[in-house]
């Protein structure tokens, strides 16, 4: 049954409602979600504040809850009291505070956790992945950055690298590159292009890391892994667009491709020629007898992976990745950098002779300054940050920022990054009582939420997760996708209601009836088991898990409309409907105290589980 | 607020309006006018219990290096492949010998990858076969015509993400969200008692080629098996009644918002075909020949096995499973990394048609491969980029095997002479112009499965351009259709 709600006005103040004849009766109570059919006059023109508010008694904090909606589009996850910062500061002097917190690290953080592991235990490999996930979740459930860091982790969907690859033994390499997008957040796009270009990771990850120039006698070419990506991925796409993000089109009417193969092959010669700079042989972790070779025990050392004595003494072309430094940018030797001039797609050429890390820069510059990189990077964030189908209008919006910030300048992430947030259509509360879906939640942003919304107790002084786990259950974790084209692409749709109503939903890639469940059970074991876990304690003497705190929830919960009122704040920023309402009285109701003397224990974390796996949680506005 | 809600509003009221019979995104998907109408599909052509098929449909994905996986062993083609391949080739005795029943118009002689044990015995015994050179085409085209776009090329050649989706979709002129997997599904649903678990299985969790318009596919885990919620049918705690009941509550799609109820309708089919598929799966027979390796794609190839082992218990005829293995995306260290990964495929392809010759299916299930390209034969240092044509394999005992279909190319690099050209089918560096399309290669598979000749457009669009479907002949020839 269709509800239909007409706010003239709002604030707390009823002057009359009327039943519809044929909507039910409730008997028992107002609010509580029973106010199905009614129509609703009242007092104020605020807008944001809906009938079901105005039954709940929530009309009062509208504040609050647009506070709580707007951080889940600008933070990976907010507690209370950022919410009420928010409410205090409001929306656009908040993020200038947030633009001026200093950058949280990851390869600080990393070095970090190495060094406390490596106090109890000196030969532990790494830095891993699993290392680089400590870091992340430390720095995550404890920053004030928020923003920095949405963005930091919205970019990582972009450019990616993924630790399923060798990178899973390369903590640093991972942080190293991450930080590229910490530290340059609100810098500039070609800035963190051009790192991205010259990072060694990615330099691994797409295979332009010792990347060699044309050799016709034995009938090699340049790798096209990078070039390709780079424009098809990370910068202008496959087709032309148009500001608002639609594609141009010929004079038949069809798509017009940005650049073809003989493009990506020119571009494949820009980047040759770099290669890594060599770190010192870790010969403090090798057996002594290793650290020069043993010819009487010639076999032993060759079954570990290095010896000093054959480490190279200096960084040229051609070493590979395992005796490199993962966090220092790629150099360019310009002997193995291929000479002559090289075509982009607009038919401009760049040829500068003997400076091939010139030529790197002119060649992001062109990418950077194409017309389609503004579109391009614009729907990309607003669907990290916003919805997933954002209208032609609010595309153009922000690629126009992009082209522009006001006084000139292309690429400025801090005027993109509000065009994007403070842009009507992202704020405007009144989208969300439309059909108009907003966008399913990554389940991995899903569960750091959770993580960062209410206190915790943590067995040891840190908050460290493996998140193999989440990768496992959810096919989610930060720098671990299946491949370069990320979890998803932007245009992914589910088969269905949301493909038959032209619509795209990339998150609806990762939810499938394997993953689904999964994810219900992972909440489950998250709210009632252990929140984090890490592999560095040991049971049952040390273990190093965190929990969550909800000693405040429970002193609410005696009264079950409270808690489910404190937990739509944290949560669903006032969206819970009246049908989750009522199903979450019909679990929480029974549960009391002559029942159970933890009875408390059982409803907050109750409450949190359904919430949390809702469909009015996972599909937010 | 503005005219922006209003404007939005009726954005989407025109869009519903246009999801039928739109001419742009659409027009070759199957709408729901088109299918109804194509229910001309009639199940009384399936027959009694042991009319049981299932395709098993294995994605190489990042574009498998196939001219290195079935490659030339005679003397004059081996140099010719070992010039061209120059530091990528492999050693000529270190080839796997095989023997096509069918003679090479050039006399050429054949081998396997070093790591193709089993597959080897396999195409020995005629169990296997090859097509070669296959490729996404949306007409017929040679060099000339592609060089100088006066025949239309697929979107987006050599780009994974979306010679991807071509191979998935069987529309390469267009970018479809329909896979041809889900859209048989959609057409031959009724050949299936049990509509509570799709006639799509996924190892590879959400996946283009099972996504149909009405259909979706069943994702189950290489490892676990079917999911199902953790303590759902418990009751040693009182609170585990209550949610219970909240989540049964909560499933129902009865919400405004459509990714409301995409969200729970999948969890609610899950639930429902977990109850189901759990058992089966709990149930099946042990292997002689067991899954040993805990690499997810023998884990997938088992529980495909495993799934296969209830179509009766579960009242299925017909099943499609998409098994997806990744990693062949070799621009880096190709020698090693292929040879490790075809040693993981080849075991378990053996373990799996093992497994399937003791339940007694293996002539109801037909295994076969895809990638979005294959890699170029020419070297970028120590691996290869992106290519067009590639060679694939099909398995099973319903399969004409001994044999190498479609056209196994020169290896020869172009002199682009256009007079006298030393490979008119190069299209640059090893970059081979396909000689049998994809939608022959698909639409043989899709008839064995059942798939009316009449309905191969419907998945196929451009197939009258490759193939008649009112003649007598298959397509290829590898199945007999």
């Amino acid at each position: 049954m269709k509800k239909y709600i007409q706010i003239c006005e709002v604030l707390c103040f009823i002057f009359s409602f009327y039943v519809k004849s044929n909507s039910q009766l409730y008997n028992d109570y107002l609010g509580g979600g029973h106010n199905k059919g009614v129509l609703i006059t009242s007092s104020n023109q605020v807008s944001g504040t809906s009938a079901d508010n105005t039954f709940n008694g929530k009309g009062l904090n509208a504040d609050d809850m647009a506070a709580s909606r707007f951080l889940s589009q600008a933070t990976l996850g907010a507690d209370r009291l950022e919410i009420e910062k928010v409410v205090r500061l409001g929306l656009e002097a908040w993020i200038d505070d947030q633009f001026s917190k200093p950058p949280s690290l990851m390869l600080p953080q990393l070095y970090a956790v190495m060094d406390e592991i490596r106090k109890t235990n000196p030969n532990t490999y790494g830095p891993a992945a699993i290392h680089f996930n400590y870091a992340w979740w430390q720095t995550n459930l404890t920053n004030e950055d928020y923003l920095r860091q949405k963005m930091a982790y919205a970019l990582s969907q972009i450019l990616v690298v993924s630790a399923n690859s060798e990178l899973e033994n390369a903590g640093d390499w991972m942080a190293s590159y991450y930080d590229i997008f910490v530290d340059r957040a609100f810098d500039n796009y070609r800035n963190i292009l051009l790192d991205v270009a010259r990072h060694p990771a990615m330099g691994y990850y797409l295979s332009h890391l010792n990347n060699p120039k044309t050799d016709t006698i034995a009938n090699i070419r340049p790798d096209e892994n990078f070039a390709r990506e780079v424009m098809q991925l990370f910068s202008i796409g496959l087709y032309q667009l148009n500001l608002d993000g639609s594609h141009k089109k010929d004079a038949n009417g069809q798509d017009i491709p940005t650049y073809d193969n003989k493009d990506i092959k020119a571009m494949a010669k820009i980047f040759t020629g770099l290669y890594g700079v060599i770190r010192p042989c870790p010969d403090e972790i090798l057996p002594p007898e290793c650290i020069c070779y043993d010819s009487n025990n010639p076999d032993y050392c060759d079954t570990l992976s290095m010896t000093c004595c054959w480490w190279p003494k200096e960084s040229e072309f051609g070493h590979n990745i395992y005796v490199l430094d993962g966090t220092k940018m790629m150099l360019m030797s310009d002997k193995d950098h291929e000479p002559g001039p090289k075509r982009m797609p607009d038919g401009s050429i760049i040829e500068i002779p003997r400076n091939g890390m010139a030529e790197v820069e002119a060649a992001i510059d062109f990418l950077y300054n194409h017309p389609n990189t503004g579109p391009f990077i614009a729907y990309r964030l607003i669907q990290r940050f916003v919805k997933s189908n954002p209208t032609p209008a609010y595309v153009a919006r922000v690629a126009t920022v992009f082209n522009d910030n006001g006084n000139g300048v292309r690429g400025d992430m801090k005027a993109v990054t509000k065009a994007i947030l403070l842009d009507e259509e992202a704020w405007e509360e009144t989208n969300y009582f439309e059909n108009a879906p907003g966008k399913l939640r990554e389940p991995f942003l899903r569960y750091v939420h959770m993580s960062r919304a209410f206190p915790k107790k943590a067995d040891q002084k840190h908050y460290w997760n493996t998140g193999y786990y989440l990768r496992q259950v959810v096919r989610q974790h930060v720098l671990a996708s299946p491949s370069v084209f990320n979890f998803y692409l932007p245009d992914y749709q589910p088969a269905g209601e949301i493909t038959t109503a032209e619509l795209v939903a990339p998150e609806f890639k990762l939810h499938n009836t394997a993953t689904s469940v999964g994810y219900i059970n992972l909440i489950h074991y998250g709210v009632f088991g252990s929140l984090l876990q890490s592999w560095e304690g040991s049971y049952p003497d040390n273990p190093d898990e965190v929990y969550l705190d909800l000693e405040a929830l429970e002193n609410i919960s005696n009264d079950a409309e409270s808690l489910i009122n404190e937990l739509d704040l944290l949560l669903t920023h006032g969206q819970l409907t009246d049908e989750t309402r009522q199903i979450l009285r019909q679990a929480l109701d029974p549960i009391y105290w002559n029942f159970d003397s933890q009875y408390k224990y059982y409803r907050a974390r109750l409450a949190i589980f359904l919430i949390m796996i809702s469909p009015d949680y996972n599909c937010i506005k | 607020m503005s005219t922006h809600k209003i404007n939005r509003r009726k954005f989407l009221g025109q869009l519903s309006c246009a999801a039928i019979g739109s001419t742009t995104l659409f027009s070759t998907l199957l709408n729901l006018k088109t299918l109804n109408a194509a229910a001309a599909f009639n199940s009384s052509i399936i027959g009694g219990p042991e009319d049981y098929k299932a395709l098993v449909c294995i994605m190489f994905s990042g574009g498998i290096d196939s001219f290195n996986m079935l490659i030339p062993r005679s003397q004059t083609a081996y140099a010719q492949y070992a010039k061209t391949r120059s530091n990528l080739a492999l050693a000529q005795n270190d080839l796997r010998p095989v023997s096509a029943d069918n003679s090479d118009p050039e006399g050429r002689e054949f081998g396997f990858h070093p790591s193709m044990a089993n597959m080897q015995t396999l195409f020995q015994r005629g169990k296997l076969a090859y097509v070669s050179n296959v490729g996404t085409l949306v007409r017929p085209m040679n060099k000339y015509e592609y060089y100088n776009g006066v025949v239309q090329a697929p979107l987006g050649l050599y780009s994974h993400s979306d010679q991807q989706q071509q191979w998935q979709t069987g529309v390469p002129h267009e970018r479809a969200s329909i896979g041809w997997g889900g859209k048989i599904a959609d057409l031959m649903y009724s050949a299936n008692n049990n509509q509570t678990i799709s006639m799509n299985i996924s190892l590879g969790g959400s996946n283009l080629f099972q996504n149909g318009e009405n259909s979706v596919e069943y994702s189950i885990d290489p490892y676990n098996g079917s999911t199902g919620i953790e303590g759902y049918h418990d009751d040693y705690h009182f609170m585990l009644k209550y949610r219970k009941q909240a989540i049964d509550a909560m499933v129902q799609p009865v919400y405004d918002d459509i990714f409301k109820n995409t969200y729970v309708k999948t969890i609610k089919k899950s639930m429902d075909g977990n109850e189901m598929l759990s058992s089966v799966i709990n149930n099946a027979p042990i292997f002689n020949n067991p899954f040993t390796s805990e690499h997810y794609f023998s884990r997938s190839l088992e529980m495909v096995a495993k799934t296969i082992s209830g179509r009766n218990t579960l009242d299925v005829k017909r099943q499609i499973f998409f098994v997806e293995m990744g990693g062949w995306d070799m621009h880096d260290e190709l020698i090693d990394n292929q040879r490790d990964l075809l040693t993981v495929v080849d075991e378990a392809l053996g373990k799996f048609y093992t497994a399937l010759e003791q339940m007694g299916v293996a002539e109801q299930v037909t295994t076969f491969s895809l990638s979005e390209f294959s890699r170029t034969l020419t070297s970028n240092g120590n691996g290869t980029d992106h290519a067009w044509g590639s060679n694939v394999f099909v398995m099973g005992g319903a399969v004409n095997g001994k044999q190498i279909y479609g056209q196994f190319p020169s290896l020869a690099l172009s002199n682009d002479n256009w007079n006298s050209d030393t490979n008119p089918l190069d299209v640059g560096g090893g970059v081979f112009l396909p000689t049998t399309s994809t939608d022959e290669y698909f639409a043989e598979l899709a008839l064995w499965f059942g798939v009316p000749k009449s309905d191969l457009t419907l998945l196929y669009p451009n197939i009258g351009y490759f193939y008649n479907p009112m003649s007598g002949n298959a397509p290829i020839g590898f199945l007999t259709v």
